[in-house]
């Protein structure tokens, strides 16, 4: 399956920089659970990336048929972003900030991504 | 730590500079603050430069060195440090500590003071307020926040029919849909599950995670 652009490194790249303190930012094919493209702080081995997906289509999966758009796991060791595309809906960006992290920043720029052509 | 305790870690100690990695320590206590309490009091009685890994039950480790009661902690500050700790004292069961003799004394000044990672992991002053308090502080901003919309439940988190959070530990889980935010938490022994209708939007999202990271996170 050819790679879509919304998932070119570079602008993983570029999303993960312009969140302050983010560690990891995925694109989630909700669908197939599958990664579409990674940017991490640190090289993550597959499965640990492949885990991430996995978390974001489990918690943004329908619910009483409602789809879920958006949401936000926080704990004491972290926090987890999740948002899916408007456009796009199996498409989704998960990043992964410190724990306490403000995620308004994360999820106006994570929109921005998934919102750009 | 008894005196007994302390002879005994001292034996190991010596151990593992004559014969390099020592046996595991256990570490172990009923709550995942005891044990973080417990490690802590032992990794602060290391004076002599040490390697030292620490294991939680579920598999993860951290890979440490310290001297002098200062932790050498690749960059991270005290309050990353305290984190991953807590996360391995959060998987459940004991930890286990295993020591080793260090070449190169550990920059002093790159180094976390074991103090500084108690008080950032909250284990020294005042005592932190209880969980059911904090969690109490969080609704009540949140009504404050949404007062015609939050509609939150408190339970016991042995509670029957209690679903599981999807977490280890304290956490929140806030997901929104065109309905509004769905909310599911723990703090301690309790667990909350609400929503707050209307409260649809990234903002509200993101503000409703604020409150929590100010009450409880």
């Amino acid at each position: 399956m050819d790679q879509p652009a919304s998932a070119s490194l570079a602008r993983l790249d570029a999303l993960r920089g312009a969140v302050e303190g983010c560690e990891v930012v995925i694109v989630a094919d909700l669908g197939t659970r599958t990664v579409l493209g990674a940017s991490g702080a640190v090289r993550l081995p597959q499965e640990a990336l492949d885990a991430l997906c996995a978390e974001a289509a489990d918690i943004l999966q329908p619910v009483d048929g409602q789809p879920r758009a958006s949401a936000v796991l926080a704990g004491p060791t972290g926090t987890r972003v999740f948002l899916r595309s408007t456009e796009e809906t199996d498409l989704a960006i998960a990043l992964v900030l410190p724990p306490g992290a403000a995620v308004g920043q994360a999820m106006a720029a994570a929109a921005g991504y998934l919102a750009a052509p | 730590m008894t005196p007994a305790d302390r002879d005994t870690l001292r034996a190991r100690l010596a151990a593992a500079a004559a014969d390099g990695i020592g046996p595991a320590l256990a570490i172990a206590g009923p709550t995942p603050e005891t044990r973080l309490r417990r490690l802590l009091d032992r990794i602060g009685e290391i004076v002599m430069p040490r390697r030292i890994r620490i294991a939680g039950a579920g598999g993860t480790q951290v890979d440490l060195t310290i001297s002098n009661r200062r932790i050498g902690a690749d960059g991270r500050d005290a309050d990353r440090l305290a984190a991953a700790l807590r996360d391995l004292c959060l998987q459940g069961g004991p930890l286990t500590l295993r020591l080793a003799p260090l070449d190169d004394e550990p920059d002093p000044a790159a180094a976390v003071p074991v103090a500084a990672l108690r008080a950032a992991a909250g284990l020294t002053g005042d005592a932190p307020a209880d969980p059911a308090a904090r969690l109490s502080g969080f609704v009540e901003a949140l009504t404050r926040a949404y007062p015609d919309a939050a509609r939150l439940a408190l339970r016991d988190g042995d509670s029957p029919d209690g679903a599981p959070a999807p977490f280890r530990g304290d956490g929140l889980l806030a997901a929104t849909d065109a309905r509004g935010c769905h909310l599911e938490a723990a703090s301690g022994p309790l667990r909350l599950s609400g929503t707050v209708a209307g409260a649809a939007t990234e903002a509200d999202l993101a503000g409703i995670v604020a409150l929590w990271n100010d009450h409880v996170g």
